[in-house]
């Protein structure tokens, strides 16, 4: 087997920043999934132009992926190459692959991390602390889990390659994500009271600002469609107002 | 309703049905009926990776799957039943299983010989043909992606 | 007067690179509304307006989740034309208001804008039958479709502040007194939003919820 040299894995998490950027509603993010495999491509299919041509064909085929995991289906997938596994087996393998790591990929960083940090740095604001502050809260906290794991997830897969579920099934993940749930649920009611403190000028404002915390833990999802009739309510009532006065 | 959704997706157990649907209507079992899958343990190790902790998911046969529906429907716990391909599908719908039943396309992908029909669905014609059969078992036939999205039925679909 | 041509144009790049960074290259949530507008108001000289429009349609946007090929707004460009046109305007209640109506639909409108590039590279994708298939090929389309998602933003930050900056000089004299009424309906929306992300944590996760805001209270008690 040929060994992947520390400057392709340097390529290969590199490259990996970019797997989305040729997003389409056929192969998804096939394209992109070539893309950051070439490096590795390139050692193996050096100078033998059909057999770079029929690796590349298997890997431009549909594939989706949580942008950040998809470094353990690309890692999984180099060492894979690299033994020489049959194309079919590839195949089945990231067809298997791809909905577990979209799914864990959404409940890890989009459904609690993302928003738990956000809301961290927007609990600093509404302290008071200065604009820089707010945003590097959000930029370290967040990023910090987002680098570990495309690094994290390229070593895995290049170790486990057809393995990788052992690694995955460890608890680690949906535990981070329990955690990062209990927190975001947390800051998000420390969030709303701050939010109705900082917006009230008065005990009657507050208690109707308040009520905002009850119609949107009513709404849920729905939140969105509910404050833009509410702007666009007060935005039109302030022009006919001015126009009435 | 314990079968709280039925649907045709090839990515099976993923994003959408995990956080998406699973949001909504908070099941408590997993069912994917697929033959192959049925009989490939790795590849049911890798699926399930992407469950939340304390939901389940169990891998049948479609032969099975027409044995234990109406099981399923009786049952008060709450089933999702993941299809892999319309051909599934239709194995599922023989004899009138899906009677009365609701499905939902959520996501069959671009192959060789499909074609676009909704930007997460594409079929061929025997696809399609397969789809109306399956309504025609009675059957109330379907797409919609993820729960907030608009219910497209058969009838509004353009023909591949 | 009308703004300096030349901060404009910085603003449409910036609008640019962050569209790209929400999902093309790099997913570093530069392309959040929290920070987006605040590089936007930066740009023009003022953070801190940035960073108002920011939090607000940051809390707006916490429920929004990227799940599949679903439709759903985007918050990267808009956030800058409300960041950048905010601090151009100077502040102001009236400019706040209309700031938030505005970027929130823009939001929907740069949602809707990726649905035909993502048709379009369907057309871009290399074809394993072209014989130029190879590593070369795959590259070059898909540093192509990435150009074209950094050209998308651009165009959605300029156009949008086309719209957004004329309708805010005009807006004053026409907008009416009640400045209170507007700020308590900002506060009531973003705690709306903020509070509605219990739903997607869990709703089983509302002790934690609970425990937050008693917090929350215990907190601005003290102080």
């Amino acid at each position: 087997m040929k060994r992947i040299s520390g400057r392709i894995r340097l390529a290969l998490f590199l490259r990996s920043f970019a797997v989305q950027g040729s997003w389409n509603y056929q192969t998804l993010i096939g394209t992109g999934f070539a893309y950051v495999l070439i490096p590795v491509l390139r050692v193996l299919y050096d100078g033998d132009r059909e057999a770079m041509r029929s690796a590349l064909r298997r890997h431009v085929e549909v594939f989706n992926s949580h942008p950040y995991l998809a470094t353990l289906a690309v890692g999984a997938v180099a060492r894979l190459e690299c033994e020489g596994a049959q194309e079919a087996l590839i195949r089945r393998f990231k067809n298997a692959l791809r909905g577990s790591l979209g799914s864990l990929g959404d409940q890890l960083v989009w459904a609690a991390w993302r928003p738990m940090s956000a809301l961290l740095a927007i609990v600093v604001l509404l302290f008071g602390a200065p604009w820089w502050a707010g945003l590097i809260v959000f930029l370290v906290v967040y990023n910090a889990l987002h680098l570990g794991l495309r690094s994290w997830g390229l070593q895995t897969g290049l170790r486990e390659g057809i393995d990788i579920g052992n690694a995955l099934r460890s608890p680690a993940i949906s535990r981070w994500a329990h955690w990062a749930s209990n927190t975001g649920a947390l800051l998000a009611g420390l969030a709303s009271v701050l939010a109705v403190s900082v917006f009230a000028t008065g005990p009657t404002e507050s208690g109707i600002t308040a009520l905002g915390i009850l119609a949107g833990v009513a709404l849920g999802y729905r939140v969105r469609s509910g404050i833009w009739v509410l702007l666009a309510l007060v935005w039109i009532g302030g022009i006919v107002a001015r126009m009435v006065v | 309703m314990p079968v709280a959704l039925l649907r045709v997706d090839e990515r099976l157990i993923h994003g959408q049905v995990v956080v998406g649907w699973g949001g909504h209507i908070h099941p408590d079992q997993i069912v994917v009926v697929d033959d192959a899958l049925a009989e490939s343990p790795w590849e049911q190790e890798l699926y399930v990776l992407g469950l939340p902790p304390g939901l389940e998911a169990d891998f049948v046969s479609v032969e099975d799957a027409r044995a234990q529906f109406e099981r399923w429907r009786d049952d008060p716990r709450r089933y999702i039943v993941l299809l892999r391909d319309v051909g599934s599908l239709r194995k599922l719908a023989e004899c009138g299983t899906l009677r009365g039943a609701e499905v939902n396309l959520g996501g069959v992908h671009h192959a060789a010989g499909r074609r676009h029909v909704l930007p997460y669905v594409f079929l061929s014609e025997g696809e399609w043909r397969e789809l109306e059969e399956v309504a025609d078992s009675g059957a109330e036939v379907s797409a919609r992606d993820v729960p907030g999205a608009p219910r497209v039925p058969l009838g509004d679909m353009k023909k591949p | 007067m009308p703004p300096d041509l030349l901060l404009i144009l910085a603003l449409v790049g910036l609008g640019g690179l962050v569209t790209i960074d929400s999902t093309s290259i790099g997913q570093l949530m530069i392309s959040r509304p929290i920070v987006a507008a605040t590089l936007g108001g930066a740009l023009v000289g003022s953070p801190t307006f940035g960073i108002y429009i920011g939090v607000v349609l940051e809390a707006f946007h916490l429920t929004v989740l990227p799940v599949g090929a679903a439709k759903y707004p985007e918050s990267a460009a808009p956030a800058v034309v409300g960041g950048g046109g905010y601090a151009l305007a100077g502040g102001g209640m009236a400019e706040l208001v209309t700031v938030l109506v505005f970027v929130l639909a823009w939001e929907w409108v740069s949602g809707e804008s990726v649905r035909p590039l993502r048709y379009l590279n369907i057309r871009l994708r290399p074809d394993p039958a072209d014989p130029r298939f190879g590593p070369g090929l795959v590259q070059r389309r898909h540093w192509l479709a990435i150009g074209l998602d950094l050209l998308r933003g651009m165009v959605i930050t300029g156009v949008g502040l086309a719209l957004l900056l004329p309708i805010l000089r005009f807006i004053r004299p026409y907008y009416g007194p009640a400045d209170w009424v507007a700020w308590m309906a900002i506060g009531a929306a973003a705690a709306a939003a903020l509070a509605a992300t219990i739903r997607m944590f869990g709703f089983e996760r509302l002790r934690y919820f609970l425990g937050g805001a008693a917090l929350g209270v215990v907190v601005l008690w003290i102080w």
